[in-house]
């Protein structure tokens, strides 16, 4: 079936709707299209009310590419004709999705994320058995209703057994480490249910699943804290061989930051960042003794490496380093000039990331007339490329960052 | 220019009653917007053509607030503006 309506059905139930001649409707939409077009070639814009409105708008030349051949072309400045629906007319096509709403993503901070896992996680085990049973209701439709309680029930102990197997593997865990509080504090709890659940079945069933779950989320987090603890070391005795003093605090000061990075992956760059900083530490005190002796109180001369992986560019960089996007043109600074586009970023490229002097959520003036500077350079840059739009608004930004400076 | 100039010039011009050519207006959108709103794509030869769209789910960044945001998918009325008419547009504009 076609999802496209000609032209002549349209007359047609334009006709057949109020009762004049095809003719004559015929001669009303050619009519008020004329209108429209006049409108717009004499005016630049036109409008139908209550269904949408027309406008005519400059495009800048800009460079394209043959699609067949791949050559570069210029496209010349054009006008072209856009339209913009009615809010009624919007409403009605949207009404399908209508009850979707747009989602705000904040920045995901370490103690918000942690205790979501385990309250999670058994609300997802309590919903499976409901739903099992309801799917025996449906396939034992036609047999005795005594029996579908039977098979309910199975059905459920069949459903703790899945479980079971996945715990031991996890379990062994947390008995290796028994210097955790939290730990004890859960197995006890998971102690009490298992007497009980003789007595009281279902209900109790689907707790110490919880439990159990929760118990496992407690210790896959212990171990991923663990990894971290054991990279910590290695950093530093990294840091010892050179024998430089320098290298040595900044190293300390800047492992904190890292320790707020969360993923695996990220846990993976950090000693390898730690490694370069090592190796531009040293670069930098060679070339430019003085000025660091200069910085040192600003920690200005703090810097780590980043890595740039695909499709990454920066200001998701600086919310990975710093925890906030906006702090982006400091990065730009650090590693460019007026001649890079801001927008263009090679991938694994090394980036050298500038520390703050106080945290991302709590920066101290001087960052913010650093970041002031940056974007104003990041401004200048969007200038130059002929971003006028993005240009002003981070302009807009640097004037704010500046007030905040002060 | 306004529904009522844009109702005057048309009965004038079709020879037909400001209130004819009202409802024939307002069935005229109606219908159109009935289409679109039931996923059928149309062409009002001269002006363009009209076709729903569904824009899939995507991220975006308000750089004002500086906050990234979901954007749900959404149904959408997309426009091609017709050839005749971008040729017309294009020769106005150069002169």
């Amino acid at each position: 079936m076609s999802n496209k309506v000609t032209y002549a059905e349209i007359i047609e139930a334009l006709s057949r709707e109020t009762d004049f001649s095809k003719q004559k409707s015929e001669a009303f939409s050619k009519a008020l299209i004329g209108l429209v077009k006049k409108a717009l070639e004499d005016t630049g814009k036109a409008s139908i009310t209550n269904f949408g409105s027309f406008k005519v708008k400059r495009v800048a030349e800009r460079q394209g590419q043959n699609p067949q051949t791949g050559e570069p072309i210029t496209i010349p400045a054009h006008n072209r004709v856009s339209f913009t629906p009615y809010k009624a007319l919007k409403g009605k096509v949207n009404a399908k999705y209508a009850h979707l709403e747009t989602e705000l993503l904040g920045e995901k901070t370490e103690q918000k994320f942690e205790p979501e896992i385990p309250s999670i996680e058994p609300e997802k085990k309590e919903e499976q058995p409901e739903e099992k049973a309801a799917n025996t209701i449906f396939q034992f439709d036609e047999e005795a209703p005594e029996e579908k309680e039977d098979e309910i029930e199975e059905d459920e102990v069949k459903n703790e057994n899945p479980f079971a197997f996945d715990e031991p593997e996890e379990e062994p865990e947390p008995k290796e480490e028994p210097e955790s509080e939290e730990e004890i504090g859960f197995t006890e709890e998971l102690e009490e249910p298992v007497v009980e659940e003789e007595s009281n079945g279902k209900i109790i069933l689907i707790m110490t699943i919880a439990a159990i779950f929760a118990v496992a989320m407690v210790s896959f987090w212990w171990f991923f804290l663990r990894s971290e603890v054991k990279n910590m070391p290695v950093q530093q005795a990294a840091v010892e061989q050179p024998k430089i003093t320098a290298p040595v605090t900044e190293n300390e000061s800047s492992s904190p930051e890292n320790e707020e990075l969360e993923s695996e992956q990220e846990a993976q760059v950090i000693p390898k960042s730690a490694l370069n900083t090592e190796m531009s530490a040293g670069d930098q005190e060679t070339v430019e003794p003085v000025q660091q002796a200069e910085a040192k109180p600003m920690a200005l001369s703090e810097m780590n490496i980043y890595e740039v992986s695909q499709n990454e560019w920066f200001w998701v960089i600086a919310e990975k380093v710093y925890g906030l996007s906006r702090f982006w043109p400091l990065i730009y600074q650090e590693n460019f000039s007026l001649e890079t586009h801001p927008d263009s970023l090679a991938n694994s490229a090394k980036l050298r990331v500038p520390a703050l002097e106080g945290t991302a959520q709590n920066p101290t003036k001087n960052d913010y007339q650093r970041l002031a500077e940056a974007t104003a350079l990041v401004s200048e840059a969007y200038q130059k490329f002929g971003r006028t739009d993005k240009a002003e608004e981070y302009a807009r930004f640097a004037k704010k960052y500046e007030r905040l400076g002060k | 220019m306004t529904k009522t100039e844009v109702l005057k010039s048309l009965a004038e011009e079709l020879d037909l009653t400001q209130v004819e050519t009202e409802e024939l207006y307002d069935s005229f959108v109606d219908s159109l917007t009935l289409l679109l709103a039931n996923g059928k794509g149309f062409t009002l030869p001269g002006l363009g053509s009209f076709k729903p769209e569904i824009r899939d789910e995507h991220k975006s960044y308000n750089p004002h607030y500086e906050q990234l945001m979901r954007i749900p998918k959404k149904q959408v009325v997309h426009y091609t503006q017709s050839t005749t008419l971008r040729d017309q547009i294009n020769e106005a504009g150069n002169e």
